[in-house]
């Protein structure tokens, strides 16, 4: 079959594309007519990915990583697929063989403690994988995303101070629009409502999508005992995700604010449903959290 | 000078037309282009091959260039290899610790300079001419056609223009031809593009720096000169650029507006980014190798982008489509179903009015929908708002309110079919035209409406719809809409025979003189690398054969009838690591190994081994030439003298037909 297969293909004749399954076979035949490369096994991996086929991907870049060690972005892509197949143990492994590789560009090693930090995370060891994100921002300080994966290790261990001061230094460094969003949620969550405040009525007033400001708004404002002034945000903010979120449609941070909203209206098991279909529609962390701890509370208002 | 020489030589020859791509011209390895425009600024960015003293002047008229841009305002980046790379002295000088400290070019040929313009105090809506220098010696021609409009003001209404194209990046036919067909229809129309996008795979096949040169700037290099593409990372991209990082040669590539430069919320990345043109706000996604889900950076970014939009019009565009049934699958493969179900929520409810994505080797666009989100199979059935054809002229343009209003319907289209192979396996049910030609998609913004085109290879209006935003429309959601016929997959896929690129330059010539040996194959791979004493080989010019054919050197004699020959010969590379491919233009029979400095590198009608242990050698069924990309260059080829060799095998004691005739080709 490979054989009659590489007489076709290298005799310069290659079939329609159709898809991954075919790449997979091309590949397979180019690895039994020139040789496996790392390069080979990585794009057949690669294939093996897009279909879940995470155990072939594996398996793949395990040899691709044999036969380069000291590629690091192989690695990366090992543990990556070695964490879905929920092997976290080799996973870490891995990364750490990674970051072993002498002579690691900055770029390679930021990322690579980027994915230690998360795995990290993912089995509670937050102080540690502080530590790897500190580093790898230290390393590449223009990934805004890294910081904001930063603060929510932060904000779970209440460093509020640290968090601030970091998503201020991201701010300045990237420029990035979320996270100054970010930067609300954590004065909210750290009690600054004055200072949240005044950073979110400039962001109500040019947002043409309010809702989320909305909630935002009515946390602070319910912090300051100003409830009675809070209650209509909420209730606008509502109008706003129903009619965004239209018959049957699932969009789970919309679900997550209409929990939410919910939630600070008192009404605790309107707010379970909403954070409920969100998760199901994707959402998770942060309103996994919110539904466990409104499930175990008596309190519906904070 | 050079280049038209060498043109006008070809042409005297009767070759083929050469002109297909632009090369740039001394001192460019790449040509001047614009970049990440804005209402107040531009950039200009090109390379050169070793330093310069960076300037770009620019005026409203060509012939006064008044604004000169230099010093702080112009990013240098190098390619200056490690320590331990192998390279020409004159690189070697190039590594003082002033052009070390520059950032890096991720894998652009040693010796690579890339300069990147900031020009800024521009007037929106207004035409500016250019010109780069070193120190005070002009680069670039005294030419009018190096010149950019800068974009309007955020929100002004006025009529637009676009192009869309995606998985075009091949060097090949097909992706100059459709190239071609918009440019004649642009001149046509008498309406210039006012910019354009790429969904992605511009750069086959992993997205190197090398093909980025080839496959996109020398192919497009007229409109780059002119025209901002707006890009998003498609997956062969990915192979060697990492969102994740925002390091690699697509990232090298472009400069694209992180902090909201351009228009939107800044998105603190290269790898996702908004942008206004007039009333139209534009998002583009990274659907390769980032976080697709609702919690992640770019899904947060997202929906606070949408938050923000205030255009009359909403444009998203990625790589992955969301709906496609051509060359891959929506329903089967994870980064198509995670954009559809994670991201296509946040992008309704904002009130998207158009999305455009690629990858798909096909050209698919849906009806006017909404809420097809589902990980399960992809149905219509109360997700499709209007199930006509939306051509004004046919069923009549679809309808939606006015502004950007939540879940009012979109239109999702596939343009994956600007030169990379087609394929096919269905028809998704929310399309309502399925084309497997190659052609790009053209987009026109007036006012209230919006027209989308797809223009095959040909020139040929192969689908038109439009899409009205006026007053207050109802949603209608069909629980029965109209469904498109099945496709029925030929029992056999089409051969299509592996096309040249089109821009390449000979190494090895037809009818060249080998050394060669027939008769029983040589002992070992020796003969394939160089140093190899060849003093005993004969000497011969192709094509070699036996039996009926204009052969030059005649395969005859010896005892019985030989079945293998052996030929090799040197040729010269300058600097390998500016090849983008080599490849064989070869007439054999029956079944050739060729091996460069000992590697094979390609294999044809020969099963299994080389040399005196060959097997499986198949008579070909057809004949002529055809065209072998080679494996394994990156580790076959060095710079300065190298060794092609080619072993052919007749099938047979009795085989007709022994014959080759090799050519060897480089793409750069």
């Amino acid at each position: 079959m490979i054989g009659s297969l590489s007489v076709l293909i290298w005799a310069g004749v290659l079939l329609a594309h159709e898809g991954p399954e075919q790449d997979i076979e091309e590949i397979t035949t180019e690895i039994a007519t020139f040789g496996e490369t790392a390069e080979r096994l990585l794009q057949r991996a690669i294939e093996y990915r897009v279909l879940g086929r995470l155990k072939e991907a594996g398996n793949d870049l395990d040899r691709a990583s044999r036969l380069e060690p000291g590629r690091s972005g192989l690695k990366r892509e090992l543990a990556r697929v070695q964490d879905g197949l929920g092997r976290t143990n080799e996973a870490l492994a891995t990364v750490e063989s990674g970051l072993r590789i002498t002579d690691l560009d900055p770029d390679d090693e930021a990322a690579l403690r980027m994915m230690r930090g998360d795995f990290l995370a993912a089995r509670g060891s937050t102080a540690k994988a502080l530590e790897e994100f500190h580093s790898a921002i230290r390393l590449r300080p223009d990934n805004g995303d890294w910081y904001l994966r930063r603060s929510a290790q932060q904000r779970l261990l209440g460093q509020w101070e640290e968090c601030l001061s970091g998503l201020e230094a991201g701010i300045r460094e990237t420029g990035s629009g979320t996270l100054a969003i970010e930067r609300v949620e954590v004065l909210l969550e750290a009690g600054r409502w004055e200072k949240a405040l005044v950073l979110v009525e400039p962001e109500l007033e040019a947002s043409r999508l309010k809702a989320s400001w909305r909630i935002r708004r009515a946390r602070a404002l319910l912090g300051l005992s100003r409830k009675p002034e809070a209650i209509p945000d909420l209730r606008s903010a509502l109008e706003e995700i129903e009619a965004r979120l239209g018959p049957g449609i699932r969009e789970a941070s919309l679900m997550a604010d209409a929990g939410l909203a919910h939630e600070l209206l008192g009404e605790r098991d309107e707010a379970k449903r909403w954070y409920s279909d969100a998760l199901e529609a994707g959402a998770s962390g942060a309103v996994r959290s919110r539904l466990e701890a409104l499930k175990a509370a008596a309190s519906p208002m904070r | 000078m050079k280049r038209t020489l060498f043109l006008a030589t070809l042409m005297f020859l009767g070759a083929r037309d050469p002109v297909l791509a632009g090369n740039p011209v001394e001192p460019f390895t790449r040509s001047p282009y614009v970049q990440a425009s804005a209402p107040g600024r531009a950039f200009v960015v090109w390379r050169t091959a070793g330093p310069v003293e960076a300037a770009v002047r620019i005026g409203t008229d060509p012939k006064q260039l008044a604004t000169t841009v230099s010093g702080g305002d112009i990013v240098a980046r190098a390619a200056l290899g490690g320590d331990s790379t192998e390279m020409a002295p004159r690189w070697k000088a190039l590594r003082t610790s002033r052009n070390l400290a520059l950032p890096k070019l991720h894998s652009a040929p040693i010796g690579t300079f890339q300069y990147e313009a900031k020009i800024t105090g521009l007037k929106p809506d207004t035409t500016y001419y250019y010109a780069v220098y070193d120190g005070n010696r002009r680069l670039t021609p005294e030419d009018p056609e190096y010149r950019f409009v800068t974009p309007p003001a955020s929100g002004t209404r006025r009529p637009y223009r676009f192009w869309v194209i995606g998985d075009g990046g091949t060097g090949r036919t097909g992706q100059k031809s459709v190239y071609d067909a918009l440019r004649t229809r642009v001149r046509a129309d008498g309406r210039p593009l006012d910019f354009w996008i790429h969904v992605g795979d511009m750069a086959y096949g992993t997205g190197r720096d090398n093909e980025f040169q080839t496959r996109f700037f020398e192919s497009y290099e007229e409109i780059l000169r002119q025209s901002v593409c707006w890009p998003s990372m498609g997956n062969h991209e990915g192979h060697t650029s990492k969102g994740t990082t925002g390091v690699g040669p697509y990232y090298d590539a472009y400069v694209l507006p992180t902090r909201g430069e351009s228009g939107g919320v800044a998105s603190g990345t290269e790898a996702y980014y908004a942008f206004d043109h007039g009333n139209i706000h534009f998002i583009c996604l990274d659907s390769h190798d980032l976080d697709r889900k609702p919690d992640g950076a770019m899904a947060k970014w997202l929906k606070a982008d949408l938050e923000k939009a205030k255009a009359d019009w909403l444009v998203a565009f990625w790589h992955h489509p969301p709906y496609t049934k051509g060359s891959h699958d929506s329903d089967k493969e994870k980064d198509l179903v995670e954009m559809r179900h994670y991201i296509l929520p946040i992008l309704e409810a904002g009130g998207v009015d158009l999305v455009l994505a690629g990858h798909s080797h096909i050209y698919e666009r849906s009806m006017l929908i909404d809420g097809a989100t589902s990980t399960n199979a992809t149905t219509a059935e109360t997700f499709v708002l209007d199930d006509g054809d939306g051509d004004p002229a046919g069923d009549g343009s679809y309808r939606k309110s006015g502004g950007l209003k939540a879940h009012g319907g979109t239109v999702y289209v596939v343009s994956g079919h600007a030169g990379a192979k087609l394929g096919r396996n269905g028809t998704s049910p929310v399309m309502r035209r399925t084309l497997m030609e190659h052609g790009s998609f053209l987009v026109d913004v007036d006012g209230d409406t919006l027209t989308g085109r797809m223009i095959n290879l040909n020139g040929t209006e192969r689908d038109v719809f439009s899409l009205v935003k006026r007053g207050t429309v109802a949603a209608n959601r069909l629980s029965l809409p109209w469904q498109p016929p099945e496709y029925k997959k030929p029992a056999t896929s089409p051969k299509v025979p592996n096309e040249e690129p089109i821009d390449t330059r000979v190494l090895v010539p037809r009818g060249g003189d080998w050394k060669y040996l027939l008769g029983a194959a040589p002992q070992g791979l020796d003969w394939t690398r160089m140093g190899f004493d060849d003093s005993a080989w004969k000497s011969g010019a192709a094509p070699f054969g036996r039996g009926e054919g204009a052969f030059r050197t005649r395969l005859e004699g010896g005892r019985g009838r030989p079945k293998t020959l052996s030929i090799r010969r040197e040729f010269t590379v300058e600097q390998a690591d500016r090849l983008t491919e080599l490849g064989l233009r070869i007439d054999y029979a029956d079944g050739i190994v060729a091996f460069i400095n000992g590697r094979e590198v390609a294999r044809a009608g020969v099963a299994r081994s080389s040399g005196r242990n060959a097997q499986g050698v198949t008579a070909r069924e057809d004949s002529g030439q055809v065209y072998i990309d080679l494996k394994n260059i990156g580790a076959a080829l060095r710079d300065g003298p190298n060794v092609l060799a080619i072993e052919c095998h007749a099938a047979g004691d009795e085989s007709p037909d022994f014959r080759l005739d090799p050519e060897l080709l480089a793409e750069d």
